[in-house]
């Protein structure tokens, strides 16, 4: 008998099939167990257990969703919101709502107990057969006992019906608004087999939702608090790689594009790795990105394209002009442009948006045109999270990123650069500006840094042709020139 | 007619129509009809029809009326309709629920 408990069992999960959320899970919820999600009001906790059931019941898993707070109605008004049509699935008996809000009048004499719910749910789930179950705002129902032992011991009650059935459990309580749970209420998350917790925390301009896995028993975990969004379409959550800025090494060379430029950059950028090129309006940023994207899809690699500043139209036919067609890239399926305004919806959306694209177009290289868009998002920390968090990704995947930055032209141009505190996520650093030469202006290119690469330390003419980007590649020799002085 | 501490009753010619939900014979449910029982005796007597619904048996109407925890006495009749829960120990409360005494 013994030698049973000495087998060490995988812990069976039963998947969420909520986007991102399996991954920091290892794979899913307990299955055939409870897991608690807290949060304070408005965090998502419903909508989390809503998902969980609505995508269970797409593929067969049938569901009970149990509503202490809200009625039924809103649940459903709530789900559609969403884009899901759970009353398609109440009809075909894969997914159950039970509104169990009592009476606000309801007098209270004397010792109860929650069989005539059980009685209930244990009725409805043999006619769906539900393997699925959410108690959603159990609070309510609890706060009901006005009794701290009676609570216990029936949400202990309630616990081992569960176990007993083999239902994999989700239950939402309220948080004190906090981060953390009621005293209370803290044995719940003893008694649960897995703890998560939803924050939802203003950040400067943009909401940021949080969720973080507390406690998940036998099993191991993600232990960040991850960003998650809700959406049309339901729940991400974004896995940020736990390792932080740890990556694999740098690819070997691509070429930018351009030969003369390769030999300024000491052969070229690397495979894999985060280039910024950064310069005032006009310099010609997106010249230099395009020359790269142009030269790889014609080696036959995927780039992913991320406009923030005009329409694929606008940046395709304004490419001509400098010799740069793109048209042939497009229609073989090699380039993918997307353009959005970063105004249009909040930093994690755009993540979300950008990491599905990359998921399901597997890029070999990204190009984001330009970062400093999401400056305008009223905040140099929504910039600093999509770049760290793309340059992140991109990374894990061994995908190339070219972002291009707008700066003020100003004196400061150097100080901007690592003002938006994304230098150092940068493998290379291009500088693009205007520098007058006797009574012309022309255009400078200057490598500051290329991680892994004996690049020129010196200005280069940049010249920008209807036959593409030239640059003076002469490095002279001797000590590496001082800084140009800057004209006041 | 006067109840037991001299309080005038209210609604004493109507019939009391009471459905009590149970679930078996497990404690709480047996003191509630006790309780109950003696209730009735005292105040309702020979105008009090109960109905009880075992929700372990079916589930069905408990659903329907929205029962989720028992013992539970629901007042059908006379309206307005009143739900008490728990096992009626404090009869107190359940004699002014019931609208048995201003």
């Amino acid at each position: 008998m013994s030698k049973k408990h000495e087998t060490v069992r995988e812990l069976a999960k039963a998947a969420s099939y909520i986007s991102g959320f399996d991954e920091i899970l290892y794979g899913g919820l307990p299955e055939g167990r409870t897991t608690l999600i807290e949060g304070g009001p408005g965090t998502g906790k419903s909508v989390v257990g809503l998902e969980f059931l609505y995508r269970g019941a797409l593929v067969d898993e049938s569901g009970i969703f149990v509503t202490f707070e809200e009625r039924a109605d809103a649940v459903r008004r709530n789900a559609g919101t969403l884009g899901w049509d759970i009353e398609d699935l109440e009809k075909a008996d894969k997914l159950v709502i039970i509104e169990a809000r009592m009476d606000q009048e309801t007098v209270v004499s004397g010792d109860f107990n929650l069989k005539a719910l059980l009685a209930i749910i244990e009725g409805q789930s043999k006619a769906i057969g539900a393997k699925r179950i959410v108690f959603d705002a159990l609070d309510v129902l609890m706060r009901l006992f006005d009794n701290p032992n009676r609570e216990r011991s029936e949400m202990y009650y309630l616990n081992e019906w569960l176990l007993d059935h083999k239902m994999t459990a989700i239950l939402t309580v309220k948080a004190s608004g906090g981060n953390s749970i009621f005293e209370r209420y803290e044995f719940l998350e003893f008694m649960a087999d897995c703890v998560i917790r939803l924050i939802q925390r203003p950040s400067e301009w943009v909401s940021t939702r949080e969720l973080q896995v507390i406690k998940f028993r036998g099993s191991d975990f993600g232990r960040n608090a991850y960003p998650f969004v809700i959406q049309p379409g339901g729940i991400s959550v974004i896995p940020i790689s736990e390792f932080g800025l740890q990556h694999k090494a740098m690819g070997p060379h691509v070429s930018s594009g351009n030969q003369q430029m390769d030999n300024v950059l000491g052969g070229g950028y690397r495979r894999g790795s985060s280039i910024l090129i950064a310069g005032s309006s006009g310099t010609g940023k997106t010249t230099v990105a395009n020359t790269f994207v142009k030269a790889a899809c014609d080696r036959g690699e995927k780039v992913l394209f991320l406009g923030f500043e005009e329409s694929e139209e606008a940046m395709v036919a304004s490419m001509l002009s400098p010799g740069i067609d793109l048209h042939p890239a497009i229609k073989k399926g090699l380039l993918k442009v997307t353009t959005a305004m970063p105004e249009a919806f909040g930093t994690e959306k755009h993540l979300i948006r950008t990491f599905e694209m990359i998921y399901k177009f597997k890029p070999d290289h990204v190009v984001v045109d330009a970062i400093s868009a999401f400056e305008r998002m009223g905040s140099d920390r929504a910039a600093f999270e999509f770049a760290m968090r793309l340059s992140n990704r991109c990374k894990d995947k061994g995908i190339t990123l070219l972002m291009t930055k707008q700066s003020t032209g100003s004196t400061d141009d150097r100080a901007d650069i690592s003002g938006i505190g994304i230098s150092s996520l940068i493998d290379s650093l291009l500088w693009l500006r205007f520098v007058e030469e006797g009574n012309r202006i022309k255009r400078k290119l200057l490598v500051i840094k290329s991680r892994g690469s004996k690049h020129s330390n010196q200005y280069h003419d940049l010249r920008i042709t209807d036959r593409g980007i030239e640059v003076t590649d002469e490095i002279v020799g001797g000590p590496p020139e001082p800084e140009v002085e800057v004209r006041k | 007619m006067k109840s037991a501490d001299g309080n005038a009753l209210v609604a004493e010619t109507k019939t009391y129509i009471l459905k009590l939900y149970v679930a078996g014979d497990e404690q709480n449910s047996r003191i509630a009809q006790d309780n109950l029982t003696h209730i009735c005796d005292e105040y309702l007597k020979g105008r009090c029809q109960i109905e009880k619904v075992d929700v372990l048996i079916d589930f069905t109407t408990a659903l329907k009326d929205r029962i989720f925890v028992t013992p539970t006495l629901v007042l059908a009749a006379p309206e307005p309709r009143a739900t008490i829960v728990g096992n009626l120990g404090d009869k107190e409360r359940v004699i002014s629920a019931l609208r048995l005494r201003f």
